[in-house]
């Protein structure tokens, strides 16, 4: 009887540990379902701020004075991360600069194509799903236009994409331009002429006006590009910043000569290199040309190379501009 | 077996023989009829006494009607053997059974005169008497059993009789009457009778099917192992073991059994104790046995994570009998194996600025400064050897403790100990104490096996806050001061200085703690039905404490840099449980064996993480997140959980020992897959035919003591990727953008998922030989083929998907074929030496076989491409160097122009190179397309790989008296490595040089080796077989000599059984390989891996 009574309570315990329900079915802890996701505004405005943060380049070639590297301005002496390669002009498909560049601007396409379409379902209001809607074309806008300003033809991408779908040719330059300049315009027409507080730094129509006056100037439209360069001259909002060295201090960040740029913070959100850690004191990779520095007008708004710009080699920097 | 060698030898040593415990022992028996047998169970049930006796003197089935009531022990078995020709000795807490010498004698005394009497002693190798041998007439029922102290005697019907002498465990043997007065048996050691640890149970040797590796640890020695993981190198035939580094705390083997079978983490299975576990965790001495099953077959029962092989580490348990209690330590200091010989700084300049003039740039030292070099006067102008600076010789300490016991309804172990290991890298350390304790209860007529396992670490390891940057500018330049005259530590080149941040206290503290427990239960249901349930809990924590001290730096202009500290503190919950039921049935029914089992296994999976960060502390010793400016403070934290389930069974089948086989099928379900794939099947047999044991095998039995063939083919799933949810699409939080000053939570997309991803798979096909022969030699072939398919990996999309981290797909093929061999040799010689000798070798050919269109997948030096070994090297080959006559200039080539004026123009015919314009003193690249034009497209391919031809072990292990000898050697062969950037690169960064670039091409020393040296990172920074060798090696991996205090000297000291030993670890190597240690964590090309170590110890070992 002892004997059985033990069976039988072995017999218990392995059916009671046996078999825990949902075992197999898990789901991330740690990170968010789209599909469960774009509930409210702040829910909108986080899938927002992942298309802006798409901005901020994260690979060397991408960094702002690497583009000088191409130019008379900046001598690159150091093949780091294909900076060298770059300045050359000695880019190929496979180089580390051409592919960073199609990186970044494809991840922010895709990211801003993602939102658009979430929006679309998103329960908010119809003019706060307008307002992200414009902002998110208006950097789809910004990023097509840096890939047909550097590569030409590029694929256009305007919806969410399966693998499948994702096999495609190039598309026509000129109707790249046409969807930038679409973009543009709605964002033109939808987006505010300001933001204050915790906004500033967010799309405005002149951002959207003066990206597309640049495009169309690239693309040697020159009359559309005046008329709409003018636009933006006419909104009354913009004008030059009085103090030049001012204008790269932290102080004055988004100043009245600010149309639109990439938003950073010193010490959780901060530019990448160079900054503040590390400079070009440390890593001697650019060196500024004396042609960028002779590029500097006079005060008196002439080239120092006019005999009448008052020019003196041996007072290089007097009444110099700025 | 063994256990019952050990025990007997044990209990002869302490040489105790009548207790008076045995009074005192109660034994109560109703009034029944029983069998002889019957009494001896109940009667060890109760008093935890063991009989022992030879079955064929004994007559245990003879059945009585017996009773007792709480009657002495020694009262019950006189009456119990009254009248029979039974004796009866209590040794310890065994009852030793024998034939009545007497009785014997008389019922012998032969009639004739013709019948001698003949009397001798059996004793084992060391002089030990044997207790109950087997003593034969040949061809004869007369015989007797040895008595306690290994007596005998008998009446033999002539002096020149043959003697039949056996005895469980000893070799048997044949000797003439006339000389059986002392008759020294030895241990029979051979492999018939191993008994290897398998799936859910034990086996023997003799009956395995499947591919089954069992390392033999008392082979091993006392090599001061500090990661168990390393006892598997050279060890197993067919199981590949790399250390990854000298470093204290992480010191670990990369093993691969039978080759990296998938692109996904590809190492084994560990189980200690039967859960799943690092080998870090268990200490070496801690092991009794590790079997590693190789096979598809042999691994099924573990199915759902066995892909790769694995693992069954048991940790020893008390014995029944005398508790044991034993110490061992060593203390021992390591020195780094091998670094290479590097430039002074006069040297370095020297050559600087000749590779300055060589690259079209001024020269950048002046005379007067490389004077300042050569003299060495100037403390600003040092030639440092900053290996020197930054490895030292360390020490290293062990202590352990073991206890362990048992008796009848109880069995324990305890063991814990202490390990303080210096590392030769400054700024290194680890300090480890750990425990294990292991109990087996028997209850209900021992009906019921109740075992709790319980162990647990906490280990402190220290290391440089910047590891990796410190191993980095180990390899600096010498022309670089420490410090400069006002004491301050001088920053290099404007940069760091890791060196004297590690000084100030920029350290990285990890304290890891880990426990681990487990009850399991086994009922025994009815006759060979048994059921056991397994629960198991596996906690680990790891606290991170990564500080960056405040450090003021010097600059070379005078100028100061100073850095801010910075404390990163981090933590990590991870833990684990397993449920494990299992339903077993064993039955023998006249030849035929049967074996069947059914189980259902459960895992959980939880890994947690947390982690802060702050900068600008209030000084460098408290490393506390809350002392930091709190306007710098970022969190972080994740969370992953993963669950497995598994229905598995296996039948066994075996006819007459003769024919065997098995079977396992298995179903293994994983959530990391989606709805509708998380489920895989498995299935998988094996079968062995012992040939030796069939009739037309007879004539080869005098020396032919087993042949056996075996064949296995099965199929395993893996799921081990690093991704916990393929099927699951999500938004990841860390997209974050600032607006108005503000940082703004900012989500998004990070990578693309592929619902349908399900379970790799792999297949493996094994044939295998066994053969043991002359008691003491024993071969194993295996051959096999494991082939891996449906492998996941993520597999290229295109860039304007959003540069998004590709899906898994089930695509991947990869296969591995292999042959292994291991052959062992044991014999004990009259002169008492004993000698043991083993010899494992393996080749395996590793090779991708589909990476679905993705090849080649290029990542640096190394690629992945189809028909090559995983992870081969990748690149250029180098044909030499461009000399002088490989080109024409200017002038028709005259020769009275300088060297450095001329403009070189290759002659035709010489091929380019793309990337720049070749001129005298470069690497030359073999054009493979002939089309004149070396290009990457083109002219790189597959220059080497990381997995060996040949692996191979020998060791050896010497007994003579009290001395023992052990040495082990390993090697590979047919493996390159790499040395690249640091050292091997002409100036790359602020490294020096390594000596080999004094035999640089110049225009008087024309090399063909090495090119001119140069500060053109795009000709220097290529990858081709100019920085890749031969990094075949042997090496004398341990050596160990040892002697064992007698037992006179035993007396004196107590009855403590002391052994003294010294060994030294990687005591040589020969090897080609340049420069660093060959053997290289795979993946490491430059130089920033961890020297493996030297290590010299002395060691005691106390057993009272």
């Amino acid at each position: 009887m002892k004997t059985l009574n033990n069976i039988l309570s072995f017999l218990l315990i392995v059916s009671a540990t046996s078999c825990q329900q949902d075992l197999l079915d898990k789901t991330p802890l740690a990170q968010l379902s789209p599909s469960t996701f774009y509930q409210n505004e702040n829910q909108c405005k986080m899938g927002l701020m992942g298309v802006y943060s798409t901005l901020r380049p994260t690979e060397t070639p991408n960094f702002w004075y690497q583009l000088d590297f191409m130019s008379d301005n900046n001598y690159c002496q150091d093949s780091w991360q294909g900076s060298k390669e770059f300045g050359e002009w000695n880019q190929n498909s496979s180089s580390y600069a051409a592919i960073a560049r199609w990186k970044q601007d494809y991840r922010a396409i895709v990211k801003a194509n993602m939102l658009i379409a979430n929006l679309e379902h998103a329960t908010v209001s119809d003019a706060i799903k307008k307002q992200m809607t414009a902002e998110a074309k208006f950097l789809r806008a910004f990023n097509y236009a840096d890939l047909i300003t550097f590569y030409g033809d590029v694929p256009l991408i305007l919806t969410t994409q399966t693998i499948e779908e994702s096999k495609m040719p190039r598309t026509l330059k000129a109707n790249v331009l046409n969807a930038v300049l679409a973009d543009l315009d709605e964002a033109a027409a939808v987006l505010p002429v300001s933001y204050t507080g915790t906004n500033a730094g967010r799309a405005t129509k002149g951002a959207a006006l003066a990206l597309k006056a640049r495009i169309l100037l690239y693309n040697e439209k020159w009359s559309e590009a005046a008329e709409v360069a003018k636009q933006v001259m006419d909104m009354h909002v913009y004008s030059l910043f009085p103090d030049f060295e001012g204008l790269f201090q932290e102080a004055n960040e988004n100043n009245s000569e600010v149309i639109f740029d990439i938003q950073y913070i010193k010490s959780t959100s901060n530019m990448p290199w160079p900054n503040a850690v590390t400079s070009f004191t440390v890593w001697p990779t650019p060196n500024v040309t004396l042609d960028a520095i002779e590029s500097f007008y006079m005060k008196n708004g002439l080239p120092i190379t006019d005999p009448a710009s008052g020019y003196n080699e041996q007072d290089p920097y007097k009444n110099r501009d700025p | 077996m063994t256990r019952k060698v050990t025990f007997f030898m044990l209990f002869c040593l302490t040489n105790i023989v009548f207790t008076m415990a045995a009074q005192a022992q109660k034994v109560t028996l109703s009034t029944q009829t029983r069998t002889v047998r019957q009494v001896m169970n109940e009667i060890e049930r109760q008093t935890g006494y063991q009989f022992f006796y030879n079955n064929n003197q004994i007559n245990a089935n003879r059945s009585l009607v017996f009773s007792a009531k709480k009657e002495n022990l020694s009262k019950v078995l006189d009456r119990l053997f009254a009248g029979t020709d039974i004796a009866y000795k209590v040794v310890d807490k065994t009852i030793v059974l024998t034939i009545k010498n007497t009785q014997e004698q008389q019922s012998q005394v032969p009639s004739t005169a013709t019948h001698k009497k003949i009397t001798g002693r059996i004793v084992d190798a060391k002089g030990d008497p044997i207790i109950g041998a087997t003593i034969r007439e040949k061809g004869s029922q007369n015989g007797t059993v040895s008595d306690i102290d290994g007596n005998y005697s008998l009446y033999v019907t002539n002096a020149n009789a043959d003697l039949d002498v056996s005895y469980i465990g000893y070799r048997s043997q044949t000797i003439k009457a006339s000389q059986a007065t002392t008759i020294r048996m030895s241990e029979d050691t051979e492999s018939l009778n191993e008994i290897v640890v398998v799936g859910y149970g034990t086996q023997k040797k003799a009956n395995l099917t499947g591919a089954v590796s069992s390392i033999s640890i008392e082979e091993l020695g006392n090599r001061p192992i500090t990661n168990a993981s390393t006892m598997l190198q050279g060890t197993a035939a067919g199981v590949y073991a790399l250390q990854q580094s000298g470093q204290p705390g992480a010191d670990g083997a990369v093993i691969n059994i039978r080759g990296v079978g998938t692109l996904n983490n590809s190492d084994p299975l560990v189980l200690i104790d039967g859960f799943p576990g690092r080998m870090s965790d268990v200490d070496a001495s801690d092991i009794s046995s590790i079997s590693v099953l190789k096979d598809a077959a042999s691994s099924a029962i573990y199915g759902n994570r066995a892909a790769n092989g694995v693992i069954l580490i048991t940790t020893k348990n008390g014995e029944q009998g005398k508790t044991h209690v034993s110490y061992s330590g060593y203390f021992g200091t390591q020195n780094v194996t091998s670094l290479p010989e590097t430039l002074n700084s006069y040297e370095y300049v020297t050559l600087y600025n000749e590779a300055c003039r060589n690259s079209g740039m001024a020269e950048k030292y002046t005379a007067e400064q490389i004077q300042k070099y050569k003299d060495g006067t100037d403390p600003m102008f040092p030639s440092i050897d900053y290996f020197d600076v930054y490895y030292r010789s360390a020490n290293i300490q062990n202590h352990r403790v073991n206890v362990s016991g048992g008796n009848e309804m109880l069995r324990y172990a305890f063991m814990m100990g202490y390990l303080d290991q210096d590392g030769v890298l400054v700024g290194t350390n680890y300090r480890k104490s750990d425990f294990r304790m292991n109990i087996d209860s028997y209850m209900f007529n021992k009906k019921l096996r109740f075992t709790t396992r319980l162990s647990g670490n906490v280990g402190t390891k220290w290391q440089p806050s910047d590891l990796w940057n410190a191993e980095w500018y180990a390899t600096n330049a010498p022309i670089f001061p420490l410090k400069n005259t006002d004491g301050l530590w001088m920053s290099v080149n404007g940069e760091r200085n890791y060196y004297g941040e590690i000084q100030e206290g920029s350290t990285d503290k990890n304290k890891r703690w880990t426990f681990n427990g487990q009850v399991e239960g086994e009922y025994a249901i009815f006759d060979g039905l048994s059921a056991q349930v397994t629960y198991g809990y596996n906690f680990e924590h790891d606290d991170d404490n990564n500080f960056h001290a405040n450090v003021t730096l010097a600059n070379a202009d005078g100028s100061t840099k100073n850095l801010v500290s910075t404390l990163t503190q981090g933590s990590t919950t991870n833990y684990e449980t397993m449920l494990t039921s299992l339903l077993k049935y064993n039955k023998t029914f006249g030849k035929h064996t049967v074996g069947a089992m059914a189980g259902y296994s459960e895992e959980y999976f939880r890994w947690k993480d947390l982690s802060g960060y702050r900068q600008g502390f209030v000084n460098n010793s408290q490393r506390e997140l809350n002392l930091g400016d709190a306007s710098t403070m970022k969190n972080d934290t994740n969370d992953r959980e993963l669950g497995l389930q598994s229905f598995f069974g296996r039948i066994n089948y075996s006819y007459d020992n003769k024919y065997l086989f098995e079977a396992n099928y298995r179903r293994d379900g994983s959530s990391r897959f989606a709805k509708g794939h998380k489920w895989g099947s498995f299935p998988s047999f094996s079968a062995g035919w012992v040939i030796s044991e069939e009739s037309f095998m007879k004539s080869t039995r005098s020396w032919l003591d087993q042949l056996k063939l075996r064949a296995s083919w099965g199929k395993l799933g893996n799921q081990n990727i690093n991704s916990y949810y393929v099927g699951s699409e999500v938004l990841n939080m860390g997209y974050n953008y600032t607006l108005g000053g503000v940082l703004m939570s900012g989500v998004g997309i990070g990578s693309l998922i592929n619902a349908n991803t399900s379970w790799e798979s792999t297949t493996q096909t094994n044939i295998g030989i066994d053969m043991v022969a002359f008691r003491g030699l024993s071969l194993t072939i295996d051959y096999f083929v494991k082939n891996t398919d449906d492998i996941l990996m993520r597999t290229p999309i295109p860039i304007t998907m959003g540069n998004l981290e590709a899906p898994y797909v089930n695509a991947g093929k990869v296969r591995n074929t292999g042959i292994e061999a291991s052959i062992g040799y044991r014999k004990k010689f009259a002169n008492s030496v004993d000698l043991r000798t083993s010899l494992n070798l393996s080749h395996i050919k590793n090779e991708i076989k589909s990476l679905n269109g993705a090849s080649p997948i290029i990542d640096g030096a190394k690629a992945q491409v189809e028909g090559y070994a995983i992870n081969s090297f990748y690149g250029y080959i180098q044909d030499g160097v461009y000399q002088i006559d490989d080109f024409t200039w200017q002038n028709n080539s005259d020769n009275s122009i300088p060297y450095d004026q001329r403009e070189y123009k290759l002659k035709p015919g010489v091929p380019r190179v793309s990337n720049y314009t070749a001129t005298p003193g470069d690497i030359k690249y073999r054009d493979l397309d002939g089309d004149g034009i070396v290009t990457p497209e083109k002219d790189r391919t597959i220059t080497g790989k990381q997995f060996p031809d040949l692996s191979y072990a020998w060791s050896l292990n010497l007994g003579w008296k009290n001395f023992d000898f052990n040495m082990f050697w390993q090697g590979v062969a047919g493996i390159d490595g790499y040395t690249y950037y640091e050292i091997a690169t002409c100036f790359s960064g602020f490294a020096n040089l390594g000596n080999w670039w004094l035999e640089r091409w110049t225009p008087e020393n024309p090399s063909n080796i090495r090119p001119k040296v140069s500060l053109d990172t795009v000709k220097t920074g290529i990858y081709s077989t100019y920085y890749q060798e031969d990094a075949s090696y042997l090496r004398l991996k341990n050596i160990e000599i040892g002697y064992t205090f007698d037992r006179s000297l035993i007396k004196i000291l107590g009855g403590c059984k002391i052994r003294l030993y010294g060994s030294i670890q990687n005591a040589l190597t020969f090897t080609n390989f340049k420069g660093f240690d060959p053997e290289q964590p795979v993946g490491e090309t430059r130089a920033e891996a961890f020297p493996q170590v030297r290590i010299y110890t002395v060691g005691l070992n106390v057993n009272f």
